[in-house]
């Protein structure tokens, strides 16, 4: 701001005023059409979103008993979930379950996709059945699994048994060490097909003539990946790790059906005992508060997460 | 430095054959321009001689080393590119040092390296800066940076100045020619552009349809085209192509054109005009080497004015000939109105006379030292 | 979705599972196909969804409550004249049952013209379970039966499905009539599984119920079924159908272990002895054991050896239960435990996958003879008929086999009694308030004297359960009954051993979930006997006094 006559000033100001007027209402008036060809989406959004969120909100700070009315109490809900040992146990187990299924499901997303990528007789058909996963049911996928593991009857026992390797079924899902490791391994084959093709997409669009520099510049296969494809995809790889963090924070049918969350709530998840305490115990206060938690633990996750990605990314702007 | 070979090369895409059998020797320190249309095989063979695609037949040789099957890493060579491919994730430090530390440069030397040559290309004050954040100049000079830092026995350029506007087309060709003349390097550069060629190159092999039509020194392609293609692709306005019989009458050899005019042959125009393989040739005039003249007068071709076109040190005169048109630059003052009658004389010394059949030129003594169909590996002329 | 894979591949046993997984994977596989009818089966059960999932095992119960019918009945009223038509609860046995079988006419609408005139004209709304694909051909039957013999009796209380009635699923209906109730949408009359009303009466939205309105008396059922209606000493429903299991055995398993197949175990501690002989002897698995969390069929297998050791949840196997402390801590509940313990953790003879199995897995494993014993459900031996029809090749001939060799009987008793699970149905009147259709109740009592009068207590539990009046034994239409269905008169003689849940709505909480999770702390030995049971029985006690925070 050098210096500036009172004219050119007051005319900047009658400028930006007619513009953009610093009353919203004012604004709101005289962009009526705007804001009415929103109005549905945001009326039918407050209904299915804002007031929902901000009952659940509500709800946390009772008690909601069966018989009679909603009573006060404060942060009780919170500080009893806070301070239960079964929190922290089902907060583990959900961070194990993230986490491994995750990285997991990355590593071997992005693997199936470079292998798709490439040019070779019977890409289509690979391609294909990398999908075949993604296309089957959640459900039809956990009964399916089931049974191949189960400790009786399973596929796999059944195998192995043949074969003469083993000489009594595995016990998997009724192993509180193996439930675990079992529901992540089918977590992982059901979703790989998912980061495959965000990955395939991301890859497809890397441009040629890059790869072609690095090759010239002197870059091992290995190299153009991690200087170019890598920092290529690295939107694609936040967008596509964001959405399946928050797809395995919130999955719900593998667990449930597979194992119920046992054996001895060694699968039990967050949103699985958040659904339990709601419809099966019908605490929903408790449940409401469970649920706040949840939305602060993964807001906080997901902004520092955001956040760090795309750190430098400002400069270039 | 070195010198490029390349010995019968011949690339197939699928079933398209897009390089028929190239042979080619590009000097030590010479600066090569791979000229021709879209789709001639320009580009391809420059892409085998980096190695990025996968020949089909043939030898490429770099020096004394065949590079036939090497990876373009261990070519020693470096390319720019027509849209510059530059890293956008790296600084244009980041960019330079890149194919220095692909190498295992020691830091110091890197640093050292990258310097410099921001130095010499003056973008020293770029170095922080992303690619996207620079003119299209600037790119273009980060992306030579990246081809000059490490030092490469040859360059190979891909149309490199064609992603800029004109002005700066026209600095950057002075300053890359200076370049070349600094480094004494080996640049192939492939381009459409024949004043890119012309102005720039030491030799320029024109390609067309997978084929070097002529390889040879800008002057050389300009004036001894070797057949009709070379002929009709150099030059603006294009040369001019008149199609006729060869009569002799009474001694006298003249052409007697399609349009029905007759315009006899010098003696050693008529030496050519002889070996033609069934009676008719091609003359091929450059617009200049038109002389119009406004009174009729025998053995001059009849036409008349189509339009006149002044540009300010020359005119621009397009003739009707028959159902043809035909260009002819002459003097900046003359005028004539739409359908006024001209007679043409032609520089008979300057122009070329091209068999009809094959489309090659005719020479004195009937051979075309320059054909293409050659299995000898061509040799600037 | 358990359910039509079921049906697709008709499971028996492991090795014939094996097979079907490999079916199922490639029916999947084969795309589009395969994989939109297995989506197909998906949005069935997936929302409402847990529920469903566990819920829809077909057969047996789910959630705590327990939908079907019921069993005994009593004598009838005297209203008329006739002679004295009491059921004697205390006689009951399989052969009282056939004894007292069609020693009765009964003429419903005489009986109900004494309620409602015939000729009477309003309109009620109901709701109920209607029958679904699932259901036998029977059931069909007689629910269409039921709507023309209604519109026929009373012409002026028109009501069909559509108009006026509202059929729903099992996975639906709760939170179908939670959310119509809470919105003041509920139908007038609903017919509920059993201990779903209760929830509805706690929040004080349901009329409460003079027996002598509809024309019957305490008299016409079973104690434990009106206890299920009855909220802080008032009734609030009435018993349409009620409903028990029984133990359901292998004889060929039973002989091939050296077992009297004709001397089934009487007692829980012959049950255990019996897994461990059939298990060693035979290699199959001894037991059906269910302890699968979140999950209705566990407490409807484990609850009858809980009580039968002489433990409960809460005091609900006692004479007059106040649901208020746990006898979990018991010496009976430990031994129950316990014995579950032996069965699971030392003997290993009963299926390991048990802590993950519904009761379906039981059934699969017993019509593939892999299994010497569980406690069925007569749907379930029906569904066991049916699949041995429809299975081809060698699975038809092994499961024949098996389906000719079941044996039935009583559920053991233990130290402290017999007992089993008591289910069925009760049927409801919403407060006018909280339902968007005028109460007449006129046309309510009509509805409700019609449905629970013996002839349609008898004939809407047809398949699969019991009526709920005590004079539906005496009707010529149990005769019929008890001679077209197996197994019937062991599970009905089951009923006077029949022990509601706890009569509270924390009830399903309890069952579904803290129940199978102290039994999952035992039995994979996160937890001892004594530990689980003093953790289990203070989160009871703590549930019921609501002073649980989480």
């Amino acid at each position: 701001m050098a210096v500036t006559t009172p004219q050119q000033a007051t005319g900047q100001v009658a400028i930006r005023a007619s513009r953009e007027p610093r009353n919203v209402f004012v604004r709101m008036y005289r962009q009526w059409a705007d804001y009415a060809y929103i109005f549905p989406a945001l009326f039918a959004m407050f209904f299915v979103i804002a007031y929902p969120i901000a009952y659940t909100i509500y709800l946390s700070f009772y008690s909601t008993p069966t018989a009679g009315d909603n009573v006060w109490n404060g942060l009780t809900n919170y500080t009893s979930i806070i301070t239960a040992e079964r929190f922290w146990m089902i907060t583990q187990n959900t961070m194990y379950w993230t986490i491994v299924s995750t990285i997991l499901a990355f590593i071997i997303g992005t693997g199936a996709a470079l292998i798709a990528q490439r040019e070779f007789i019977g890409r289509g058909l690979v391609r294909g059945i990398f999908l075949i996963p993604w296309v089957i049911s959640h459900v039809a996928t956990a009964y399916i699994w089931v049974w191949i593991f189960h400790s009786d009857y399973g596929l796999v026992s059944g195998m192995l048994m043949d074969l003469g390797i083993i000489s009594s079924p595995l016990v998997i899902l009724d192993s509180t060490t193996w439930a675990m490791p079992a529901l992540i391994l089918v977590n992982v084959w059901k979703d790989f097909p998912f980061i495959m093709i965000m990955m395939l997409a991301g890859l497809q669009t890397v441009p040629d003539h890059l790869i072609r520099a690095a090759k010239m510049d002197g870059a091992s296969t290995w190299q153009q990946f991690r200087h170019v494809t890598l920092p290529h995809l690295k939107g694609v790889i936040i967008i596509t790790l964001l959405l399946t963090i928050v797809m395995n924070l919130n999955h719900f049918t593998l667990p449930w059906i597979m194992t119920g969350g046992g054996p001895a709530s060694t699968t039990h998840i967050w949103i699985t005992e958040v659904y339990a305490l709601a419809f099966r115990s019908l605490r929903f206060g408790i449940a409401s508060a469970f649920s706040v938690v949840l939305f602060i633990i993964m807001m906080s996750m997901a902004y520092f997460y955001v956040k760090a990605m795309t750190a430098g990314d400002d400069r270039r702007r | 430095m070195a010198e490029v070979r390349l010995d019968s090369v011949i690339k197939y895409y699928d079933n398209v054959l897009a390089v028929d059998d190239v042979s080619l020797t590009m000097k030590d320190g010479d600066f090569v321009a791979l000229l021709g249309p879209s789709g001639c095989g320009k580009t391809t063979t420059l892409n085998l001689i980096a190695g990025l695609i996968e020949i089909s037949d043939g030898e490429i040789w770099i020096g004394d080393r065949d590079v036939t099957d090497l990876d373009p890493k261990d070519r020693d060579i470096a390319m720019v590119f027509q849209n510059y491919a530059l890293y956008p994730t790296k600084t244009v430090y980041g960019n330079l040092a890149f194919p220095l530390q692909m190498r295992k440069a020691s830091k110091d030397q890197i640093d050292e390296r990258v310097r410099r040559t921001a130095e010499m290309l003056s973008i020293s004050h770029l170095l922080e800066r992303r690619p996207r954040e620079l003119s299209g100049g600037q790119q273009q000079r980060v992306a030579l940076g990246r081809a000059l830092v490490r030092d490469p026995r040859v360059f190979l350029m891909d149309e490199p100045l064609s992603n800029l506007d004109a002005k700066l087309r026209v600095q950057m060709r002075a300053e890359l020619k200076r370049f070349h003349q600094d480094l004494n390097a080996t640049m192939i550069y492939v381009t459409h552009d024949q004043l890119e060629a012309m102005t720039m190159a030491d030799n320029i092999a024109v390609m067309s349809d997978g084929r070097v039509q002529q390889y040879g020194p800008p002057e050389e392609i300009f004036y001894d085209p070797a057949n009709l293609f070379v002929a009709g692709f150099i030059g603006s306005p294009a040369m001019n192509f008149l199609y006729g019989e060869v009569v002799v009458e009474g001694g006298v050899t003249s052409v007697k054109g399609d349009e029905g005019w007759e315009y006899p042959l010098t003696p050693e125009n008529a030496q050519k005009a002889s070996h033609a393989t069934n009676g008719r040739i091609i003359i091929g005039a450059r617009p200049a080497n038109f002389i119009l003249s406004r009174e009729e007068a025998p053995g001059l071709i009849p036409g008349s004015i189509y339009t006149v076109e002044p540009t300010g040190d020359s005119t621009f005169v397009h003739i009707t000939i028959g159902e043809q048109i035909f260009v002819a630059i002459t003097d900046p003052f003359f005028r004539a109105d739409p359908d006024d009658p001209i007679w043409i004389d032609l520089e008979d010394e300057r122009i070329h006379v091209f068999d009809e059949g094959t489309e090659e030129v005719l020479r004195v003594d009937g051979l075309n030292s320059q054909s293409q169909h050659g299995r000898r590996t061509l040799q600037p002329a | 979705m358990a359910e039509e894979l079921n049906k697709l591949n008709l499971p028996l046993g492991y090795r014939m599972n094996r097979r079907s997984v490999l079916r199922a994977a490639g029916l999947a596989t084969a795309g589009i196909a395969g994989a939109s009818l297995l989506a197909a089966c998906e949005t069935d059960d997936d929302e409402p969804d847990v529920g469903a999932a566990e819920t829809d095992d077909d057969e047996d119960e789910e959630d705590v409550e327990e939908p079907e019918e019921d069993e005994e009945e009593e004598e009838e009223e005297p209203d008329d004249d006739a002679e004295d038509m009491t059921v004697d609860v205390s006689q009951w046995s399989p052969e009282y049952i056939q004894e007292i079988a069609g020693t009765m006419d009964f003429d419903t609408a005489e009986f109900c013209s004494n309620i409602v005139p015939l000729d009477y004209e309003g309109s009620v709304t109901f709701s109920y379970i209607g029958p679904t694909e699932a259901s036998p051909q029977v059931t069909w039957d007689y629910d269409e039966e039921f709507w023309e013999a209604w519109n026929e009796t009373y012409p002026g209380i028109p009501l069909s499905v559509g108009e006026g009635v509202q059929s729903h699923t099992y996975g639906d209906m709760l939170d179908q009539i939670r959310t119509a109730a809470f919105g003041n949408a509920a139908p007038n009359v609903a017919r509920l599984p059993i201990l779903w009303g209760v929830e509805f009466a706690a929040r004080d939205m349901l009329e409460e119920i003079n027996l002598a309105d509809f024309g019957f008396s305490e008299d016409d059922f079973w104690p434990g079924a009106l206890q299920s209606c009855m909220w802080e000493g008032k009734l609030y429903g009435i018993p349409t159908n009620n409903e028990t299991m029984a133990l359901i055995y292998n004889k060929q398993l039973f002989e091939d272990a050296g077992l009297d197949p004709e001397d089934p175990p009487a007692t829980w501690d012959e049950v255990v002895e019996y897994s461990r002989i059939i298990s060693e002897e035979t290699g199959a698995h001894g037991f059906g054991m269910v302890a699968r969390v979140n999950h209705g069929n566990t407490p409807f297998r484990f609850m009858p050896t809980l009580w039968a050791y002489g433990g409960s949840a809460l005091d609900e196997a006692e004479d007059d239960p106040q649901y208020q402390e746990s006898l979990l801590r018991s010496d009976g509940a430990k031994a129950a435990l316990q014995a579950y313990h032996d069965m699971y953790v030392r003997d290993q003879s009963v299926p390991t996958g048990a802590l993950t199995n519904d009761n379906t897995a039981n059934t699969d494993l017993f019509i593939g003879g892999q299994l010497g014993m569980y406690i069925g459900h007569p749907a379930e031996y029906a569904s066991m008929v049916d699949r041995a029809e429809q299975a081809t090749g060698e699975e038809a001939e092994l499961a024949q086999e098996v389906v000719d060799n079941i044996g039935y009987t009583l559920i053991p008793e233990g130290p402290a009694r017999r007992a089993v699970v008591f289910g069925g149905s009760n049927i409801h009147i919403f407060k006018e308030e909280y339902s968007d259709h005028e109460l007449d109740w006129d046309a309510a009592r009509a509805i409700i004297a019609f449905q629970c009068a013996p002839e349609w207590s008898t004939k809407l539990a047809w398949a699969g359960s019991n009526p709920g009046h005590l004079q539906g034994f005496r009707t010529h239409w149990m005769e019929q009954r008890l001679e077209e269905i197996d197994f019937l008169e062991v599970a009905s003689a089951m009923l006077p051993f029949g022990i509601p849940f706890p009569v509270i709505p924390e009830a399903t909480e309890i069952m579904n979930i803290t129940i199978p999770e102290m039994l999952q702390n035992v039995l994979t030995e996160q937890m001892s006997v004594d530990d689980a049971a003093e953790q289990a029985a203070d989160e009871i006690e703590d549930i019921v006094a609501g002073r649980s925070g989480y």
